[in-house]
């Protein structure tokens, strides 16, 4: 490991060169060397550079430095080795709890969405282990939609920046929310309605992959996992209920994948964070949970393509994808061959940072605004009718109130539309969400 | 394969190709300096914070906490993340040295 001299006034100064790469650091050393210029001549007939206390000085400083160095790196291995039993234990967790209200016939409810503990461990400094087991709606029985799942299970090995080892129960590394789906993390009461049916989420699959960086701007998940029921696709639903969560057959496996790229990492730009995504999941329909397969023929690609972009006090974000199915008509089910969607979402945090005291130190408020067009019956096979009401709109207006940075109230309105022509229910939702 | 998703097919391969090659460059970029510098291990720290500490929430900046409170964030978040013992190290570099900066 590089040693290095605590951060001070230097740092503070070249931070902002850093970025830039050579560049940056050019400029800096001409700057500093203009400075030298300068300056230096008075400052030399001050001082004599072989004043022998200086020398100590700089020894000294030096020396003190390099112990500061190790006593972190003393902390950081006992963190991650030395510490006791309990010390290699992580836990965590987040959760959401929902009050639902919709004109009409839709239901008035409060409803435990989530709850869901996370327990990680570390075997050793290369060698971690994850988990997240979720409850959702509260209660589980034969008659309830409630569940009771493991989320994820898998355990990392970690070997050098550009190829790790994941194997276990993983997140579908596809879309935004499926990765990034606790409360505080995004907008709105419920998650977005692309998430539910165009990538459903949450969609875990179990299988093995790699993982890593390609430079400091690039990051990719490489995955060979569980694939998909094609037998209980749907018109309306689209994959969403394809996905095995109990005993998934490994019959016909899926590739799944993405690709993150930072550019502001490399290039500063304008101030702001900007991420680009691309990911990808194609495998055979034919499985089934303990490996009894309803033999289908079939396949389905899903390519995606998603961005986050916050600049200032402004958060934008989007994805869209498109699903090819293939054998669509032996499915049946009233299963398109091809499924669209996307969303755009606007946010604006406005919060006055002079209300930033206090028991508000840390809160933070934001309004958003979000737009979804999705069709889970894009196209259709050849003779089998289009359900209307796959063709989606709708558009969502809330607020968050951050009382910490992990805890918010939310609330938002939904308006929805279809192409059946059937009046939709506009749905009024609070929530209050939390990670930790 | 129907007209319009060879084009997304195409979009999204050639978005990747941008990805590779500009990725490519940074680490060309990257490995100009001499690994052991300190500013490298700030930049790497950098890196390290913009791509993985966002991949699972929102990014907050260096400024909103202690050098102090960063060093424990960093040590219980590395190990949820699956830092490696170096990356956990030069990002802790980075958001101590930023956060004394107010950055």
């Amino acid at each position: 490991m590089n040693t290095l001299p605590k951060p001070n006034r230097f740092y503070s100064f070249v931070l902002p060169f850093l970025s830039h790469g050579k560049c940056g650091l050019l400029t800096v050393a001409a700057v500093l060397a203009l400075f030298a210029l300068c300056l230096g001549g008075p400052v030399l007939a001050q001082e004599s550079p072989s004043d022998p206390r200086d020398q100590k000085i700089r020894e000294m400083e030096k020396t003190l430095g390099a112990l500061e160095e190790r006593i972190d790196a003393m902390d950081r291995t006992k963190a991650s080795l030395g510490g006791s039993w309990a010390d290699k234990f992580i836990l965590g967790g987040y959760g959401e709890m929902h009050a639902n209200f919709g004109e009409g016939s839709a239901p008035d409810q409060f409803d435990i969405h989530r709850l869901v503990a996370y327990v990680g461990y570390t075997f050793s400094d290369w060698i971690r282990f994850h988990s997240e087991v979720e409850i959702e709606h509260a209660f589980v029985s034969s008659e309830s939609d409630g569940e009771l799942s493991i989320e994820q299970a898998y355990l990392d090995f970690l070997l050098s920046d550009p190829v790790n080892i994941r194997l276990g129960r993983v997140l579908v590394p596809v879309g935004i929310t499926n990765r990034k789906h606790e409360p505080p993390t995004f907008y709105g009461v419920e998650r977005p309605s692309f998430d539910r049916v165009i990538i459903p989420t949450t969609w875990f699959a179990d299988g093995i992959g790699a993982f890593g960086g390609l430079g400091p701007s690039l990051k990719y998940e490489l995955y060979l996992v569980s694939g998909l029921d094609g037998s209980q696709f749907s018109a309306v639903n689209g994959i969403r209920d394809g996905r095995i969560k109990e005993r998934a057959s490994l019959n016909e496996p899926a590739v799944t994948g993405r690709l993150d790229f930072f550019p502001f990492v490399q290039w500063p730009g304008p101030a702001g964070f900007l991420r680009l995504g691309a990911s990808a999941f194609y495998g055979g329909v034919d499985n089934g949970n303990q490996g009894n397969n309803p033999g289908i023929d079939g396949e389905v690609l899903i390519l995606s393509g998603d961005f986050e972009y916050t600049v200032s006090k402004l958060d934008f974000r989007g994805a869209v994808a498109r699903e090819r199915i293939h054998g669509a008509k032996e499915i049946g089910n009233g299963t398109a061959s091809e499924i669209f969607g996307w969303y755009l979402e606007a946010g604006y945090r406005l919060f006055p940072e002079s209300w930033k005291k206090g028991k508000l130190a840390k809160s933070d408020a934001a309004v958003f605004a979000r737009y979804e067009d999705f069709d889970t019956q894009h196209r259709m096979p050849d003779g089998v009718a289009k359900n209307p009401a796959g063709d989606r709109r709708e558009w969502t207006f809330g607020a968050s109130f951050y009382l910490t940075p992990t805890l918010v109230a939310k609330g938002d309105v939904q308006f929805r539309d279809d192409a059946s022509g059937n009046d939709l229910p506009t749905l009024i939702d609070f929530g209050i969400g939390w990670q930790f | 394969m129907s007209k319009p998703f060879r084009g997304m097919t195409t979009m999204i391969l050639a978005l990747l190709a941008t990805a590779g090659m500009v990725g490519g460059l940074s680490g060309c970029a990257a490995g100009g300096l001499s690994g052991g510098t300190d500013a490298a291990a700030l930049r790497r720290g950098r890196a390290i914070f913009v791509t993985e500490c966002a991949t699972c929430h929102r990014l907050f900046l260096p400024a909103e906490y202690s050098p102090e409170q960063w060093s424990g964030i960093v040590r219980r978040m590395s190990a949820r993340a699956s830092l490696s013992g170096e990356q956990a190290a030069d990002l802790e570099r980075y958001l101590r040295a930023a956060s004394r900066a107010g950055k």
